[in-house]
């Protein structure tokens, strides 16, 4: 079950978290409840809280142990990462004490705060990077910051990666928030994030994705989505989501099934380019770059040549 | 367009050693522990390991043969008692004692070996990750280095022809960064010695052809004379062989057989054909229809000295196999050095020529038998003519 906004829960935050001060409640993401917050001076907390700040406090609930023991794991490398295309992650904590009834929680919380980004999401500010020059260095910098995950030795796959999950700083570079912390949490989110046949987002998930084949996901299947980015921004619409209202299962079968026409025969892109986006949104990972060092190095030349 | 050729070391590795080194045919080895132990291994010559990879044959991991046991990283040896389970306690340790064993001998590359699995499953991939895979790119990674890596994929021929096995096979082949290539071996079980089916000429040259454009290094292992056919894979490395068993691939030569066997037929290479000819039946030719052996027939000195000896020549003398070295080289090394439109033209000319000298044998009268004959050749047109329809044809 979701958890909902509401005063009883914003109460047992301010108790879980003295120093709290609840500022705005956003929409949420997947099944997390997200809040903007600071972090104030308060002699019930540890002194590092108030260092802390503004904060992206997400909230959700229900977490099986075995998932709780994945996500540690995940937190270690989210901190070993420390690099300025990723929010800083401030505190990781499951509570299962109720400190105003003393007494146990009906549910797990797992309550997750990292660094607020000052910045807009790219799905807000997306016509800045229509043109070439900026669309492909925002590649290339979004390239750079997820090679720390693909050439991770664990292998991390951001695998929801979308306009919505990166956030333009004031100074134009971007930052990727939402890493899969809690992908294998439940079933359908609110935010279109897709749960039944994996976790990702439709519309810019991978075929290998859609049809839930574990074993191909890679960090091919980030590059699928970011082709999908780089296609939205240069042509100005979705390559398979033509409307809003477009129901899923037909953003599922064109991601499947339509062949895009090459940005180049639209006038978008040059043909270098093109090819690139047509090989990045390829429907066999197979057929997508096969090296982070590769992408880079195309993205580079093109970049080089405008 | 460049194509490297290595030399499957089998039995009598001194034969590949010699033709490589004294006659310069081939761009190096690939060595072969079933066949070489290990100290004869570290007794090449610098020069020679430089220019040779190291195939590590965890095929069949318990296998009895000798040789094998003298590489103590060996699946087989590094646990007293070889199981699955055992040795994926002792996986990550045999990947490290092999890789220090690659690179002290300053190989070409690293080969990441693999175990054969024929089940057409996704077991295939999860035994090759636990057993090999996985631990050797823990081990790489601990050592570092900028020698390139490959990554051994044994199949059969079935799972290439299983279009949708072909695609996992391909998604699970590319995805990893660390490695800059591939080492293909596909077992086909099969009662003929030439490949006659056009299906898996045609699955087998996409595979490769898929692997070239994802930017890996292609190495064919135990491929025959249908490596006229593979030349048609950018920058691919093909390799040729002595005996049978290292042109086409069977985990048979790690099975410890002692049964006494009679050898095969002493057979000849005669490249116009595009095939082996037994070697009676090549001089019946020779004797009967001069003119025609002309036609079929390329001089090469051993092939020279082999029919100027007294005695017919047999199976387990060097000299028809360095003959067949010389000119398949040759006919590589031509094919090489074409654009892909011209190198496609040509063979398919080679094909054609090839059947029509068949059919003037044939005419002669004179019967070749299964293996000599020229019924591989329709199927070998049939694939590259389809190859190229999908693949190559801008």
């Amino acid at each position: 079950m979701a958890l909902i906004d509401s005063p009883n829960l914003r109460q047992l935050l301010t108790h879980l978290f003295p120093g709290i001060c609840i500022q705005e409640n956003l929409r949420p993401s997947g099944q997390r409840l997200v809040y903007f917050c600071e972090f104030r001076s308060d002699p019930a907390a540890p002194s590092r809280w108030a260092d802390w700040g503004d904060v992206v406090l997400k909230i959700s609930e229900d977490i099986h142990p075995s998932v709780i023991a994945r996500l540690e794991k995940e937190r270690d490398i989210l901190n070993e990462l420390k690099s300025r295309f990723f929010p800083t992650l401030l505190f990781y904590q499951v509570f299962t004490d109720d400190p105003i009834r003393d007494e146990k929680l009906p549910y797990r919380l797992f309550v997750t705060i990292e660094e607020r980004i000052r910045g807009e999401p790219l799905s807000s500010c997306q016509p800045v990077f229509s043109d070439q020059p900026r669309a492909v260095n925002l590649l290339r910098e979004l390239v750079q910051g997820l090679r720390l995950l693909w050439e991770n030795p664990r292998r991390i796959v951001h695998r929801d990666l979308k306009p919505d999950n990166i956030i333009i700083r004031t100074d134009g570079t971007p930052v990727i928030i939402d890493l899969g912390i809690i992908r294998e949490q439940g079933s359908a989110g609110v935010t279109g994030t897709f749960w039944n046949i994996g976790p990702c987002t439709p519309g810019y998930a991978s075929p290998e994705q859609l049809r839930n084949e574990k074993r191909t996901i890679d960090f091919r299947a980030d590059v699928f989505a970011l082709g999908v980015i780089a296609y939205e921004l240069l042509s100005g619409s979705h390559p398979f989501k033509r409307f809003d209202t477009d129901p899923v299962d037909v953003v599922i079968h064109r991601t499947l099934n339509e062949i895009l026409p090459p940005l180049d025969s639209l006038g978008c892109a040059s043909t270098p380019l093109s090819a690139l986006v047509h090989a990045m949104t390829a429907k066999e990972a197979y057929r997508r770059p096969r090296t982070t060092q590769d992408l880079l190095e195309k993205l580079s030349a093109i970049e080089g040549a405008l | 367009m460049s194509i490297k050729i290595l030399h499957q070391v089998g039995h009598n590795a001194n034969w590949n050693i010699d033709s490589f080194s004294e006659e310069q045919c081939g761009d190096g080895l690939i060595l072969s522990p079933v066949h070489q132990d290990m100290p004869h291994v570290q007794e090449l010559s610098q020069s020679l390991r430089r220019r040779s990879l190291f195939d590590p044959q965890y095929y069949l991991p318990n296998s009895p043969k000798a040789k094998l046991s003298t590489y103590p990283f060996f699946p087989g040896q590094i646990s007293e008692v070889f199981s699955t389970v055992n040795f994926l306690l002792l996986a990550l340790e045999s990947a490290k004692q092999c890789v220090e064993f690659q690179i002290e001998q300053q190989f070409e590359g690293i080969i990441i070996p693999a175990r054969f699995v024929d089940q057409m499953t996704t077991q295939y991939f999860d035994r090759q990750e636990d057993l090999t895979v996985k631990p050797f790119l823990t081990a790489l990674a601990a050592v570092g280095g900028s020698t390139p890596v490959y990554l051994t994929v044994p199949i059969t021929s079935a799972m290439l022809i299983d279009d949708g096995f072909q695609q996992q096979l391909l998604n699970w082949a590319t995805g990893f960064q660390e490695i800059s290539g591939v080492y293909i071996l596909v077992a086909d079980n099969r009662p003929t010695k030439q490949i006659r089916s056009s299906a898996f000429l045609f699955a087998y040259l996409k595979f490769a052809h898929e692997l070239s454009n994802a930017g890996l290094s292609v190495i064919l292992g135990h491929l025959n004379t249908e490596s006229i056919l593979f030349s048609l894979i950018e920058g691919v490395t093909l390799t040729f062989g002595t005996f049978e068993n290292t042109r086409m691939f069977s985990l048979d030569k790690f099975i410890d057989n002692e049964e006494e066997r009679r050898g095969p037929k002493a057979r000849i290479y005669l490249p116009a054909l595009l095939n082996w000819v037994r070697y009676e039946q090549a001089m019946e030719i020779r004797n009967d229809n001069p003119e025609l052996w002309d036609k079929v027939y390329t001089e090469t000195v051993h092939s020279q000295q082999a029919i100027a000896a007294a005695a017919d020549p047999a199976f387990n003398q060097p000299g028809l196999y360095k003959h067949h070295f010389l000119c398949l080289a040759e006919q590589l090394k031509e094919l090489a050095g074409l654009p892909v439109q011209r190198r496609f033209d040509a063979i398919r000319a080679m094909i054609k020529r090839a059947a029509e000298l068949h059919a003037q044998i044939e005419d002669m009268p004179l019967d070749l038998d299964p293996h000599g004959n020229g019924e591989h050749l329709g199927p070998w047109l049939d694939a590259i003519n389809r190859f190229y329809r999908l693949y190559l044809k801008s």
